[in-house]
């Protein structure tokens, strides 16, 4: 029962499902098993950091700067972005090509954007595990999207579909209704 | 985004029917989708997306285009965070009311894509006329995507045009929600495509959108 109820609580903090985030994202990546699956991956990575850093910037700023603080997030979104690339750089050098265009992706996405401003002001002070917990539900929130996608990618590009509402429209009708479905669940 | 035009001259319509901004390249869609139910609120963010994504993008178009994709991707980010300021303190005097249902997607307005990725992918290799016209057609091309998508939407939801109760006869609830949002915008997304191809007599061939990371 637990597991259901957690199940359910992360179908409605869903970004994708719930909030419209991160929708363009899942679609680009949605061609294949293996996009969608290091861009889950590199997002929910993205969204620990960034969100971990939006702690400290909220710790950190306030009163006359706060209407700065959007600022300060993307600075730290930056600094996320600046240091995956290094960190792939290093890591492996003969896969940074190809691991570099899903951290493009995911820097600055509005999966990650919407979570550093969601999770701010939403958590008790004092709590980065809020923070990081945030971060890590939006990536669970993400690959449950990026798995019910690619489940009817495949019969939403069939030539069953129409021509006209093949792909994008097709999929935005189909996140619809499964947006739906969580609307009433949770 | 493809080419605004096969050869090179770059039209105003371009970014509103040939490659919409939302419809074609599916940029800035969760604003339209989840804020686009009224059209005070579709007011507000065509005016406030308007304002930010012209001044940065003209502003981050003198950014060096030698430097890394990723130092050009976050200094566009930081120029629209830096734009949003003023915007958003003279928002709070214009539209007191709205501002706060906007919640989330007011700031998200100035981390668009059409201000991160096509900075760098499309506008700064413009010439800086043809750039301005370019701009201003993806500008307008999304206006025109959230105004009509809010007019139908709050029709259809609330009975009510500009918040004037109107006589309609059915309303449908579900439209004023995040999955009304999805559901029309697909319809809507599919008709332009379909319009489109008639028009171009199937030049458009399927699969020649180009997705943004939004």
């Amino acid at each position: 029962m637990f597991l259901v109820t957690e199940f359910i609580a992360i179908l409605g903090a869903n970004l994708v499902f719930t909030k419209a985030l991160g929708t363009s994202t899942l679609f680009a990546s949605a061609d294949s098993w293996k996009n969608l699956v290091r861009t889950s991956f590199i997002i929910t990575l993205f969204a620990v950091c960034s969100s971990a850093g939006a702690y400290f910037t909220d710790l950190y700023t306030g009163g006359s700067l706060e209407n700065f603080r959007l600022v300060f997030y993307v600075l730290e979104t930056g600094l996320v972005y600046i240091l995956f690339l290094a960190l792939s750089f290093f890591v492996s050098r003969k896969n940074f090509d190809r691991t570099k265009k899903y951290i493009h992706l995911s820097a600055y996405n509005c999966a990650v954007m919407g979570t550093v401003l969601t999770v701010s002001g939403s958590v008790p002070e004092g709590s980065l595990w809020g923070y990081i917990l945030s971060g890590l539900e939006t990536g669970a929130g993400f690959i449950i999207a990026s798995l019910t996608m690619s489940v009817a990618y495949r019969r939403l590009n069939s030539v069953r579909v129409p021509q006209s509402f093949r792909e994008f429209p097709a999929m935005l009708i189909y996140i619809g209704i499964i947006s739906m479905a969580v609307y009433a669940v949770s | 985004m493809k080419e605004s035009s096969k050869k090179g001259k770059i039209h105003l319509s371009d970014g509103i029917f040939r490659d919409n901004t939302v419809l074609s390249s599916l940029m800035v869609i969760s604003p339209v989708i989840v804020c686009g139910d009224t059209l005070v609120n579709a007011t507000a963010v065509v005016c406030i997306f308007s304002l930010i994504t012209f001044v940065s993008v003209v502003i981050a178009s003198f950014i060096p285009k030698r430097l890394p994709y990723c130092l050009r991707a976050i200094l566009c980010a930081v120029i629209s965070s830096l734009v949003y300021v003023p915007v958003r303190i003279s928002a709070q005097e214009f539209y007191p009311e709205i501002i706060p249902r906007l919640g989330i997607y007011f700031p998200l307005l100035a981390l668009n894509s059409v201000i991160i990725l096509q900075t760098g992918a499309k506008f700064s290799k413009m010439k800086k006329s043809g750039m301005l016209v370019s701009l201003l057609s993806y500008i307008v091309g999304f206006d025109l995507v959230m105004i009509v998508t809010a007019f139908v939407r709050e029709l259809l939801a609330y009975g009510t045009i500009d918040s004037r109760v109107v006589n309609a006869d059915f309303l449908v609830s579900g439209m004023g929600t995040s999955f009304g949002g999805f559901i029309f915008l697909g319809l809507l997304c599919g008709l332009y495509r379909k319009i489109r191809k008639s028009v171009t007599h199937g030049e458009d061939s399927e699969g020649e959108e180009n997705v943004s990371c939004d």
